[in-house]
């Protein structure tokens, strides 16, 4: 019995132990000095995990923050390339991006940040709290030996890297080979590679799920002012440390700004805009405008798709965007710098725009409305029964 | 009786889960009374009755009140409006494939008694299957999923 015992116990510290090594070895988040994989390889599962360590690296330099926008529309597999990081969660809860971002200042070497701006993050409703996240973010070891050595998801991870190593730097997506930012020619390739795919070619009864399930419950919105002060004060740390931040408004489809419109929260929306400029200009893609309307540029009704994400990020840093598919001239056509002196004339555009918008029966607006109505009938049923998850 | 129902108590300080204690100890208590009536019911209609009372019972294990436990079991009758959930919780060839494959776990592979009467006379076959759920438990301990007796 005793030899049993013994027995157990070191093959179950021997299989820890070993457990423990491989990930050490494979460091899937870059935590640890070991070079075995070239970082060009990783491609963290959750960026809840890997974030708080990517962002501590010596690499960063500029930081891109965000929601999942962020995320696939400025996809960087590895999160950090080049001294971009990027910093986007998807769904993020403003305090969640407002974390990272004050983690960020802490790395002496962030001089940028581009952020991302969502309306849905300022709802009251819009908080999923995440201890664990902030747990990361504060660092200290209990997370970092749980995250990295004695975790089965980081050996996954790890493993995924091991096996995109064998796989060769030649199937890596182009994007991942290339600098950040990425190259005209890169984008206009992976653009010709997604030409007719995503929302372009999605069905009238899946748009309606979309937009229902996977679409912030935009009905009830009601701006918080707390997340404002939070957002505030996390931008006027930046600005004390003498980093630069570029805001921006991601590029909505017009099924977004239809539920948007219909759930009765448009004044909200052009009030948030009006708030953003106070705190210095903002470079607004948003409203009624031919981007809105180009569903070729969309994976889905929420996500605009990489290569245009790409675009924006090298026309905010003051580089040419790409000329191919006339993605460089629809940009420019829809972007706006919204400022405090120009405001009013700025609002007062897209609201024409969105006067004309809703004035014809398009079929973004037959949809909105179903999906808002599917969402009501949902919630209701939830609140009858909120036993069903 | 008294054991199924001390049971259902244990589980959470609600009436709901005294609900389901109690109509455990009942099931198992006609159970009991079958036997010693020398009652002899087919397996399928044994199996059936079987399903059908857990699954009911489990309803109030669930719910959070009998309000709710009264709108699942309407709804689990066909009686209530549940419709505009369809498409958000209806069932794929995916979760058919993944019932089928439980099942025949079910049906077929021996159950956790079965595995202790076996004679572990290999040590290393023991612990090595220790030492596999050891790691296994010890490297999923970073994310914990919720403890399912919080109310305590």
């Amino acid at each position: 019995m005793k030899r049993r015992l013994v027995l157990m116990l070191t093959m179950a510290g021997a299989l820890i132990l070993c457990g423990a090594l491989v990930n050490y070895l494979l460091n899937p988040y870059g935590v640890w000095r070991t070079t075995l994989i070239d970082p060009v390889f990783r491609k963290p599962k959750d960026e809840h995990v890997a974030l708080p360590y990517a962002i501590r690296g010596a690499e960063l330099s500029t930081l891109l923050v965000g929601t999942s926008r962020v995320v696939f529309g400025m996809r960087i597999d590895g999160l950090a390339a080049n001294g971009f990081v990027n910093g986007g969660i998807r769904a993020a809860s403003l305090s969640e991006s407002c974390a990272t971002v004050d983690a960020a200042l802490a790395n002496p070497h962030l001089k940028r940040i581009v952020w991302g701006l969502d309306f849905f993050q300022f709802a009251t409703s819009w908080d999923p709290a995440n201890p664990e996240f902030d747990r990361r973010l504060d660092g200290g070891a209990g997370p970092i030996v749980g995250d990295t050595l004695l975790s089965l998801a980081a050996l996954d991870n790890g493993i995924g890297d091991l096996k995109r190593m064998l796989r060769g730097r030649a199937r890596l997506p182009t994007s991942a080979r290339a600098a950040v930012p990425w190259p005209p020619e890169v984008i206009c390739g992976e653009y010709a590679a997604e030409l007719g795919r995503g929302l372009v070619r999605t069905p009238p009864a899946a748009i309606v799920r979309q937009i229902s399930n996977n679409m912030p419950n935009y009905q009830n919105y009601r701006f918080s002012e707390s997340f404002w002060a939070l957002f505030h004060a996390t931008i006027e740390r930046a600005q004390r440390r003498g980093v630069d931040v570029i805001l921006f408004v991601p590029p909505m489809n017009a099924y977004e700004l239809e539920v948007i419109r219909r759930a009765g929260d448009w004044d909200q929306f052009e009030g948030w805009k009006r708030r953003l400029v106070t705190i210095g200009p903002v470079i607004d893609l948003s409203g009624y405008n031919r981007l809105a309307y180009l569903d070729d540029y969309y994976t889905d009704v929420m996500h605009h798709k990489t290569p245009i994400g790409e675009s924006i990020l090298r026309r905010l840093l003051g580089m040419q965007m790409p000329a191919c598919y006339g993605i460089g001239e629809n940009l420019s056509a829809a972007m706006v710098r919204l400022d405090s002196r120009d405001i009013d004339g700025a609002i007062a555009v897209q609201d024409r725009m969105m006067r004309e918008a809703s004035s014809v029966d398009s079929r973004y607006g037959q949809l909105a409305e179903a999906a808002l109505l599917d969402q009501r009938a949902r919630v209701k049923a939830r609140q009858q029964a909120s036993v069903i998850p | 009786m008294i054991t199924m129902v001390l049971g259902g108590l244990w589980h959470g300080a609600n009436w709901t889960f005294v609900v389901w204690g109690t109509l455990h100890g009942l099931g198992l208590s006609l159970n009991h009374a079958r036997r010693k009536a020398v009652w002899k019911v087919p397996d399928a209609a044994a199996w059936a009755t079987t399903f059908v009372f857990t699954t009911i019972a489990w309803v109030f294990f669930r719910a959070s009140t009998f309000r709710q436990a009264a709108f699942l079991l309407r709804g689990m009758a066909g009686l209530a409006g549940s419709a505009a959930l369809a498409h958000h919780y209806s069932i794929g060839a995916h979760d058919l494939t993944r019932i089928a494959i439980a099942l025949a776990i079910v049906l077929f592979c021996p159950n956790r008694q079965a595995i202790m009467n076996y004679d572990w006379r290999n040590d290393y076959l023991y612990a090595a299957a220790f030492a596999i759920l050891m790691a296994a438990a010890t490297m999923t301990m970073a994310n914990p999923p919720p403890f399912i007796y919080f109310q305590f």
